[in-house]
């Protein structure tokens, strides 16, 4: 599953778009995410109008009377890799490890959301002695403390919970004992026929063999380790988990490939270079944006929005799974609006009450004068 | 909390309005780290503490079990740390009554009791009067036996037991080898500005000014760019200075030195004290409020600020290093192509020197309206008071600018040059090019405040960006219904205290703020001090 990968050909690729000050890889920025050209008109690859077919790996041009100290800048490339922690010797390590546990001790003296020092394990430690800063110490040590302090609660919920059980255990076996008749339900009798998971297991793999032979593929580039950090590749390997899931489920699977896990990644600087099409979602046309939160999806919206398009070839459906809290709908507005009105003076209050004569106007997109013209998948990205 | 950061990031794109980012995430570390309700707990604190010098066991008991009962947090661990921290600056005995009943109880207070203790003799000795007398000589002792005690305990102390041993340092006489914990901090983490204060006011107050600058420096060295530290220091020193014990003129330029070397603007607390030592010394100082005008000039000595700061060097070196660092960066494709790039320099070659350089989509968005025609009349509106004043501009845009209408293009193209780059580039690292390298006197037109160009540049040139900043970036405030528009120029002198001949001038505000604004503004009210030469 995991092949390096050496050419990009034919294929859709997912990565994400590289800034300078670059942190969050594969969650953020993924919307803006970069696709090689879309669906390419929900055909399958074998269609001679690929637009794939085109793509093949262009040097950038370099042009002869570059500038001199040109040269050497832009023959560097930005390996964009973490500082990782310079080496402890085990005395400096013990030491550190020692400070920390009595400032963690201390805080939690103080009163500070701070789990009990036994409750921190070596793992732990290992990535506190890591962290840069007191504070992010501090926000580690508080959310350990929620989970610590959830988990004690759930228990004691499943402790009284468990007092009852088995008078209730009892109570349930003499209903049975004395009742004659049939038991109709879904775990005694009934009319329907149990389909255990492993069946459904094996049915949605049959669609991903048939996928692996005629759908197009997507990749995902895996190379991000070294610029994440712990929060990040642990939300990261989620999200791809869910993308293979998601993906199996859907009735047309696309073929999917993770890749280049331990090389270099692939970003948009380098599609820049190597030439190859790159093209954003059309958020801005399609959604009302809701401020905050940035335009970033994270991988499985991103490949549940590119199985729907391959399905149905419209935007409008395919965007259903931005979700709904990054959009702001007509009812948010509305209430948003009335907070603002609120605290005006000189408000007409029969218009508001008036529900025909919009006050604000209807939430008009963007470029609403383009909204009647057709969308083109094929002039879809950038040109090459 | 989403649309606060949505707000802060538009104001920090377009206004120089220092936005409250920092402040926000106080604010919310602060609900992490579990502070309770402050309204529940000062009500706590009313009911049972307040103005009580000592409480019977029992009461002591009654006030454990309502805390554990009415707080979820709160439990045996930390109740002990709690309830000294409740304690008031003033309730000294309260506290030490409290330590009394956990020794009586059989217990032991712990580490952080103990360093909340010690903060309490801290305040003490500040309410009284903040000198070697202030403790008691049981208090001090107290506090040096808590020292050893920990010291005992733990080889290496962590960064919040060594401030509050700091603070209980300070009010002893042994003070001096509490420096060493400053560098036990550093393990950790950076030390706070509270505990270099408290160092530096007492190495004040004890006529060590070297140390107290040299701590000084270090802080500012340390701390975060926009913070201000507190008054106290400037005070304590200039009370040191007027006892005649310095040389009186030498010793206030090394403050007035500092406070230029870190851009530092004084509250009119310490600007009333050096008005008074004026006064003490009439035939050496003489300090007078006056006002500064748009053109630098001081309305009482008349002579202009200093104008000219960006010396030749150093704009060479700017301007060298922003091609490196800015334009291409790591990776020049991160924010434009190797072709763009040769492209725009040719261009600039062939079209310069500029007289001004215009951010195109800042000035086209700054009124915030998103229709082509409306962006389009606010570029045309700021070309034409160039133009008009027969300046040769270049605007840079995007791409996808040339779909806006067409006649406003042309009206730009035919008065400026232009030069549009991909949609997928940066423009800003662009623009900084143009305007520097056609000399030191081109502005820019923008409001952005380019803090990640400024960071780029790394810390020895940003000071240097920043001061050219100021001085050449204009940027556009408003433009009225009938198509005037109001342009903010920039300031091309020092706003910074600074001594021109033997006159210092130094800039104050009326109160004193934790951080200070990022805005470019001239500051309202100024200081002419004039030092004679004896």
């Amino acid at each position: 599953m995991f092949n390096k990968l050496t050419v990009i050909k034919n294929c859709i690729v997912l990565l994400p778009r590289k800034t300078v000050e670059f942190k969050r890889s594969l969650q953020s920025k993924s919307s803006q995410v970069i696709t090689e050209a879309a669906c390419a008109g929900q055909n399958h690859v074998e269609n001679s109008t690929n637009p794939f077919a085109a793509n093949k790996k262009i040097k950038a041009n370099m042009v002869e009377n570059e500038k001199e100290d040109l040269e050497c800048f832009l023959s560097a490339t930005n390996t964009d890799k973490k500082t990782g922690t310079p080496a402890m010797s085990p005395e400096e390590r013990e030491r550190r490890l020692k400070v920390l546990q009595l400032e963690a001790e201390v805080a939690r003296q103080e009163g500070k959301r701070v789990p009990t020092l036994h409750s921190l394990k070596d793992h732990h430690w290992d990535q506190i002695i890591a962290m840069p800063s007191r504070s992010a110490r501090m926000r580690l040590y508080s959310f350990l403390w929620k989970n610590a302090a959830i988990a004690e609660s759930k228990k004691i919920k499943k402790q009284e919970k468990a007092a009852g059980a088995q008078e209730r255990i009892e109570a349930i076996r003499k209903e049975r004992a004395e009742n004659p008749h049939i038991v109709y339900g879904l775990g005694n009798v009934s009319m329907f026929l149990r389909v255990y998971d492993a069946t459904i297991n094996h049915w949605m793999n049959h669609r991903l063999i048939r996928a692996m032979m005629f759908s197009p593929k997507i990749v995902l580039d895996c190379s991000y380790d070294n610029q994440m950090d712990r929060r990040e590749a642990e939300n990261a390997a989620k999200q791809l988990m869910l993308c293979f899931a998601e993906n199996r489920a859907n009735d047309d699977p696309f073929d999917m490939h993770y890749c280049n896990r331990h090389a270099e990644p692939l970003s948009l600087a380098k599609a820049k270079r190597l030439g190859l099409r790159v093209a954003r979602l059309p958020l801005d046309r399609y959604l009302q944006w809701g401020a905050g939160s940035g335009k970033s999806l994270t991988l499985n919206q991103m490949v549940n929005i590119l199985l729907d398009l391959k399905k149905t070839g419209d935007w409008a459906t395919s965007l259903k799974h931005v979700p709904r809290r990054k959009v702001i709908d007509s009812k948010e507005r509305l209430s948003s609006f009335y907070e603002k009105q609120k605290n005006r003076v000189n408000v007409r209050i029969d218009k508001i009450f008036d529900d025909d004569n919009a006050i604000f106007k209807p939430v008009n997109s963007v470029r609403s004068h383009k909204k009647y013209l057709k969308f083109n998948l094929s002039t879809w990205g950038s040109k090459k | 909390m989403n649309f606060s950061k949505f707000f802060v990031n538009y104001c920090s794109r377009f206004s120089s309005i220092k936005s409250a980012p920092v402040c926000g995430r106080v604010i919310a570390v602060k609900r992490q780290m579990g502070q309770y309700s402050n309204e529940q707990f000062a009500r706590f604190k009313q009911t049972y503490l307040e103005n009580r010098k000592a409480l019977e066991p029992k009461e002591w008991c009654n006030v454990k079990q309502t805390l554990k009962s009415e707080f979820k947090h709160i439990n045996d661990d930390n109740i002990d740390a709690i309830i000294i921290g409740a304690c008031q600056s003033e309730q000294l005995d309260l506290a030490k009554n409290y330590i009394d009943f956990i020794t009586n109880s059989g217990g032991q207070p712990n580490d952080a009791t103990l360093g909340h203790l010690l903060r309490i003799y801290n305040a003490k000795y500040h309410s009284n009067g903040s000198s070697p007398e202030s403790l008691s000589d049981g208090d001090q002792a107290d506090v040096l036996n808590i020292w050893k005690m920990l010291t005992d305990k733990h080889k290496i102390l962590d960064s919040t037991l060594c401030e509050n041993l700091i603070a209980g340092l300070i009010t002893t006489r042994r003070w001096r080898e509490g420096l060493q914990l400053l560098d036990m901090i550093k393990i950790t983490r950076p030390p706070s500005i509270f505990a270099y204060t408290e160092f530096i006011v007492k190495a004040f107050s004890m006529k060590d000014s070297s140390l107290g600058w040299s701590l000084f420096e270090e802080m500012m060295e340390t701390i975060d760019d926009s913070r201000q530290p507190n008054c106290k220091i400037f005070l304590t020193y200039l009370t040191e200075v007027s006892d005649g014990v310095q040389d009186t003129t030498s010793g206030l330029e090394e403050m007035l030195r500092r406070l230029q070397k870190y851009d530092l603007r004084i509250s009119v607390k310490v600007i009333d004290s050096i008005k008074r030592l004026a006064a003490a010394y009439p035939n050496l100082l003489q300090a007078t409020d006056c006002h500064i005008n748009y053109m630098g000039k001081c309305s009482k000595c008349q002579l202009s600020l200093q104008a000219k700061t960006l010396s030749n060097v150093d704009f060479e070196k700017l301007r060298n290093s922003l091609l490196k660092k800015v334009v291409v960066g790591g990776d020049v494709f991160q924010k434009s192509t190797p072709q763009e790039v040769n492209d725009f320099l040719n261009f600039v070659d062939r079209t310069g020197p500029y007289d001004c350089v215009i951010d195109g989509l800042n000035v086209a968005y700054s009124k915030g309206k998103k229709k082509p025609q409306s962006l389009a009349d606010m570029l045309v509106s700021v070309v034409k008071h160039f133009a008009a004043k027969n300046k040769h501009v270049l605007v840079l845009g995007r791409k996808h600018m040339n779909k806006w209408p067409k006649n406003s293009i042309q009206y730009v193209k035919d008065n400026a040059s232009m030069f549009l780059t991909d949609n997928l580039s940066q423009d800003d690292p662009f623009l900084l090019y143009a305007a520097l390298k056609s000399g030191p006197n081109t502005d820019i037109f923008s409001r952005d405040l380019m803090r990640q160009h400024a960071y780029l540049l790394g810390s020895e040139l940003k000071h240097i960006f920043r001061q050219w900043q100021q001085q050449h970036q204009y940027s556009l405030v408003t433009k009225t219904a009938s198509g005037r528009i109001f342009i903010k120029e920039p300031k091309r002198h020092l706003v910074c205290a600074h001594k021109i001949q033997s006159t210092w001038h130094i800039p104050y505000k009326m109160q004193y703020t934790l951080h200070s604004s990022d805005s470019f503004e001239i500051p309202e009210h100024w200081l002419c001090l004039n030092i004679k030469k004896i």
